[in-house]
């Protein structure tokens, strides 16, 4: 028991020395004993108490009852278990492939959209943009809008610039004015823009 | 021989008038101009009609419905935009009412330039000739018309020209295009459908003209000026557009703060404007950053000297509204 205690014993002999305690109820009162010893040798006797023999009966047969729960729960298949059980996913995993590949799409559709809206035939987005970057005003904010215009060139949507093509049209002299010009003139107006 | 010699002078006795009536029917194709802006303006003053126009400038399009009358020395016509704000205009000579209904406004004003036409027309082939020269194209149909299809030429790069469509009993423009150096369409003014009939009676549309109950009526006030007057000394480069006359608006400078000096040129076809106001960096600071803008033909550029904004505005190439504004000097 001694030898036991102090881990000397071979397999064979720590085989028979197991057997012997588990089997004698005096041997498990002796282990008990011995143990209760050397604690009082290395701690005072304030820190030792002895074994309870109900205690550990009761324990027993609770982790017996666990154990027969848990094995019940087990799946019945026989199948061995899968290997994303097995193995951490690694990231050129197939699935993690899948799921790259998908938000790649995702961000060229996002990139794509944006430019689309950058390059409006109407230009609204490219005026909308630079209005949200432009800096606090310094200047009184004009009502101004930009309009394309066949030649690439950008007219201003300005009330007082309006008036001044309003009145060179008014005032404007041409052979063909009358009917044509001031039809055109009436037809067309500086707000249509 | 007598006999064959007598035979000819039949020929040439019986063809004379057939071939007389077919050059004053279409002057279009003799490439005279004069007698064929003549033949435009007796058009709308001799015959009534009715129609949809519509005018395509830059990437905006715009459409009204056209009524026209005449009694053979006046017109009267009125222009009911289907398109933009909704007003209506009536021109009775050169009176020209417009109708705003939403802002229950009416514009009254008198356009001295509708009056100068007829002059212009008559003394065209003097002055235009020098400019653009007539290129009869040929015929096609257009808002279900036989019309004669001329171009006018341009002979330098100081203005656009243009290919115009008259139809070929009366001589009325009903399609007009501007075009630039290359050809390229900039404007185009054509009726998509056209009738020659009268609306309305001359006298009942001249009554729709002054019913102006229920609105405000505002009169345009414009006095005739120099550019001398205001301090200005206009050296007009040598490109064909003489002086027809300077304007000053004194309602203009009431509302906007500012006096406007507008002064006008013209080669007989195409005009500019050249307006002057004082610098105003709240308000034209946007206009700064684009020196040069366009809309259709109608170009427009600015340029700051000193505390002067000069604006010219035209339905010419851009060049020539630089060379106008270069031209433009203010003597301390």
């Amino acid at each position: 028991m001694s030898a036991l205690m102090d881990a000397e014993l071979q397999s064979s002999e720590l085989s028979q020395a197991l057997d012997a305690i588990s089997g004698s109820a005096s041997a498990r009162t002796t282990w008990d004993l011995y143990h209760l010893v050397g604690e009082s040798m290395r701690g005072g006797v304030g820190h030792c108490r002895t074994h309870d023999p109900a205690f550990v009966s009761q324990l027993r047969e609770r982790l017996q009852v666990e154990q027969a729960r848990m094995q019940q729960q087990r799946p019945l298949t026989g199948s061995a278990p899968t290997r994303a059980a097995q193995s951490p996913l690694a990231a050129n995993d197939a699935w993690w492939r899948k799921v790259a590949t998908l938000a790649s799409v995702a961000v060229l559709a996002v990139v794509v959209w944006q430019a689309g809206s950058w390059v409006r035939p109407d230009g609204q987005a490219a005026v909308e943009l630079a209005q949200t970057a432009k800096p606090a005003a310094t200047v009184e904010p004009t009502p101004v809008a930009a309009t394309p215009t066949l030649s690439g060139q950008t007219m201003l949507r300005d009330p007082r610039l309006d008036a001044l093509l309003a009145a060179h049209r008014h005032h404007g002299v041409s052979a063909l004015q009358v009917p044509t010009g001031f039809l055109r003139n009436a037809t067309f107006s500086e707000a249509d823009r | 021989m007598k006999r064959w010699l007598i035979l000819w002078l039949g020929v040439c006795l019986s063809v004379a008038p057939v071939w007389a009536q077919t050059v004053a029917t279409s002057p279009a194709l003799s490439g005279d101009i004069a007698r064929w802006l003549v033949r435009m303006q007796d058009a709308s003053r001799s015959r009534a009609f009715v129609g949809t126009l519509v005018v395509n400038a830059g990437p905006v399009m715009s459409s009204s419905r056209i009524w026209h009358v005449c009694n053979g020395k006046q017109q009267i016509e009125r222009v009911e935009a289907l398109t933009g704000e909704r007003r209506s205009t009536f021109r009775h000579d050169n009176t020209v009412v417009t109708f705003l209904p939403e802002s229950r406004t009416v514009v009254r004003e008198t356009r001295d330039s509708l009056g100068l036409m007829t002059q212009l027309a008559q003394r065209a082939d003097a002055s235009l000739a020098q400019f653009y020269q007539l290129r009869p194209v040929g015929h096609e149909r257009v808002a279900g018309l036989m019309t004669d299809v001329v171009q006018l030429v341009p002979r330098d790069a100081w203005r656009f020209g243009y290919r115009i469509w008259t139809e070929r009993q009366s001589g009325l423009i009903v399609k007009l295009q501007t075009l630039d150096a290359d050809n390229r369409l900039l404007e185009q003014v054509a009726f998509s459908e056209l009738e020659f009939k009268a609306p309305l009676p001359f006298e009942q549309l001249k009554q729709l003209m002054h019913s102006t109950q229920g609105y405000q009526v505002q009169t345009q006030q414009l006095r005739a000026t120099t550019a001398q007057e205001h301090g200005w000394r206009l050296s007009a480069p040598e490109l064909g557009f003489v002086p027809v006359k300077c304007v000053h608006s004194p309602q203009a400078a009431a509302s906007h703060g500012a006096l406007s000096l507008q002064c006008i040129f013209s080669d007989g076809l195409a005009s500019l404007s050249v307006f002057m106001q004082p610098y105003d960096p709240h308000h034209l600071a946007q206009a700064e950053a684009h020196e040069q803008m366009s809309m259709g033909a109608t170009h427009m550029q600015v340029r700051r000297l000193g505390d002067w904004w000069l604006t010219a505005v035209g339905e010419v190439p851009g060049q020539t509204l630089t060379a106008f504004l270069q031209g433009l000097e203010r003597p301390q």
